[in-house]
């Protein structure tokens, strides 16, 4: 069921979208069409805050860049998910900071009454520091491949072509991420908990 | 459900909503109108631990109106707090983008070619005038700790560096051999050497390693082993050469004695950028390091001394020799560390002779990769 380049949909609008760089007033439709998932991934990675900053900042370097945007070497989505991932780059600080806080956050205000949600509840926070942590203790590369596949959606193709690595580097580099995060999840099966994130 | 998922949902944020959208847009719109310098109103909350980027509204405003050309005046005045000019931050994180993706598959030589100029300025009863003497630099340096390496160097010539300097020179007289002054022991007693116009045949030797396989220093003498196994993460990368370069008399090669602070970061940056075998991340990585000095701003476009076109970021340094400034040209479309450049923006001590905004040396660099052949 692998896409061909030319039945992928996004490949598609790539080479619409690639002539209207070279005109100004069409960039708003570029920018309608890639922000909110680019601001989805940079959110996840840095919290909102900083997403707004990041994600505009994501634009304003590909226009200034674009170019050298080359449609032949990947496509319009993952060249923009690269530079996010580039700028995030430059905040592993706050990155770390964000998880840190996130390790030390209950996912919602325990339900007092119910004692098996409340069991549950600590078993849900358990995984989520536990989580956190392991993020935080990926190598850089690694949580880039992981979020770029979990934040942005991309697929591996794709995230190949956003960090300029072989297809076979970005899937060695999900699993390593992958089982450190089971390796740190231990005992706790995940399973049991799923309905304590679905909020 | 599986760990992708959970990761999805504990860094679930909020969807932008279409006024973060809209608002996003007309911002990046107004900033492109401005000539495509990223505004950073609301940068302080980023709060990137000690580098933070606090006020960056009224330092980006003085970046607007430096000019291409050396200005005497530059922008001295920021140093230590305040943060780096978003211009020299996109064209530095821009540079490490590219520079990552560069090729870079070991050959059995890195080899490298650069230029080095230094500029003196002469004295002659008839006017004075500068000349900048020339060297070219070629070397090949081994994959294999037991292998040779070989080193090509020419004396390209001592000339005027400029047209009116060439007029100065002819009105001197023409000489083909100049007298420059190159210290002085004590108050008056001028040393001097003979620097000749015309160029000399190169000279090419080769050697094995050191016992060691040592190759090049960076706070102490590394192996090619060494420098492919630096980190890629900047701050990892500083960390560690600031632990290196800690070591007592180790510090051979960098610009400042100064083992922390901007400028010798700079210069340690630069040393790896213009000429070491390192992976393409640790490339970007050194263009990252530099991107985080606070004190780092931006020239813009600029031609090398080789007359290449490139994009430059600059560092100031108070010395004796008064307020210095050491640039950097880079070639954004590659990514590649195209020279080094220093001048003196406020001559002073041993630079009192010299233009403010004039060149005292340069280092451009030719070429620089992997090669599996080197001269016999």
């Amino acid at each position: 069921m692998g896409h061909t380049p030319a039945a992928d949909p996004r490949r598609g609008d790539t080479v619409v979208i690639d002539a209207s760089w070279h005109e100004p007033e069409r960039f708003a439709e570029i920018f309608h069409c890639y922000f909110p998932g680019i601001h989805r991934y940079v959110a996840g990675r840095l919290g909102a805050d900083a997403a707004d900053d990041i994600a505009a900042e994501t634009f304003l370097t590909a226009y200034r860049r674009r170019d050298r945007f080359d449609p032949a070497r990947g496509a319009m989505r993952s060249w923009l998910f690269g530079i996010a991932t580039n700028l995030v780059g430059r905040h592993r600080r706050s990155e770390a900071r964000h998880l840190r806080t996130l390790a030390h956050t209950p996912a919602g205000g325990p339900q007092p009454g119910h004692e098996e949600r409340v069991a549950d509840e600590v078993s849900a926070g358990a995984v989520r520091g536990a989580l956190a942590e392991a993020l935080r203790g990926l190598s850089p590369g690694d949580r880039d491949v992981l979020l770029l596949v979990a934040l942005g959606d991309c697929t591996y193709p794709e995230v190949a072509e956003a960090l300029g690595l072989k297809d076979g580097t970005v899937a060695s580099r999900l699993n390593r991420a992958r089982r450190k995060l089971r390796d740190a999840l231990g005992g706790v099966d995940p399973t049991l908990i799923t309905e304590e994130y679905e909020r | 459900m599986n760990e992708i998922d959970l990761v999805r949902e504990l860094l679930a944020q909020p969807r932008a909503t279409e006024q973060t959208t809209a608002a996003a847009l007309a911002r990046v719109q107004r900033d492109i109108a401005r000539g495509g310098r990223p505004r950073r109103p609301r940068a302080r909350r980023l709060r990137l631990g000690g580098l933070g980027l606090a006020a960056v509204g009224a330092a980006a405003a003085a970046t607007v109106a430096v000019p291409v050309v050396m200005s005497g005046a530059g922008t001295p005045g920021r140093h230590g707090s305040s943060p780096p000019p978003p211009e020299a931050r996109t064209v530095l994180l821009a540079a490490a983008w590219q520079a990552e993706r560069q090729h870079d598959t070991m050959g059995a030589y890195w080899h490298g070619t650069d230029v080095s100029r230094i500029y003196y300025r002469l004295h002659a009863p008839t006017g004075d005038y500068t000349v900048a003497w020339e060297r070219r630099f070629e070397g090949w340096t081994p994959s294999s700790p037991t292998g040779r390496s070989c080193s090509r160097q020419q004396d390209l010539g001592t000339r005027p560096a400029g047209a009116a300097d060439a007029a100065a020179w002819r009105r001197a007289g023409s000489p083909s051999e100049l007298a420059i002054p190159v210290g002085h022991d004590g108050p008056g007693d001028f040393r001097s050497m003979t620097l000749k116009v015309a160029a000399s045949p190169p000279r090419t030797t080769c050697q094995k390693l050191p016992a060691d396989g040592t190759i090049f220093s960076l706070g102490e003498n590394v192996t090619m082993k060494d420098l492919r196994a630096l980190p890629a993460d900047p701050d990892r990368l500083k960390r560690l050469l600031v632990k290196r370069f800690g070591k007592a008399g180790r510090d051979t090669e960098p610009l400042t004695r100064v083992r922390t602070g901007d400028s010798w970061m700079f210069s340690v940056a630069r040393d790896i950028l213009l000429g070491m075998p390192v992976t393409p991340q640790v490339r970007a990585a050194a263009f990252r390091m530099v991107a985080d000095l606070p004190s780092v701003r931006t020239i813009g476009s600029v031609r090398d001394a080789e007359g290449r076109r490139g994009t430059a970021v600059a560092i100031d340094e108070r010395t004796s020799g008064g307020l210095l400034e050491h640039r950097l040209i880079i070639d954004q479309a590659s990514g590649r560390a195209l020279a080094y450049e220093k001048l003196v923006l406020k001559p002073a001590g041993d630079n009192a002779g010299r233009a403010p905004g004039s060149l005292i040396n340069s280092v451009a660099s030719l070429t620089s990769g992997w090669t599996d052949t080197a001269p016999r």
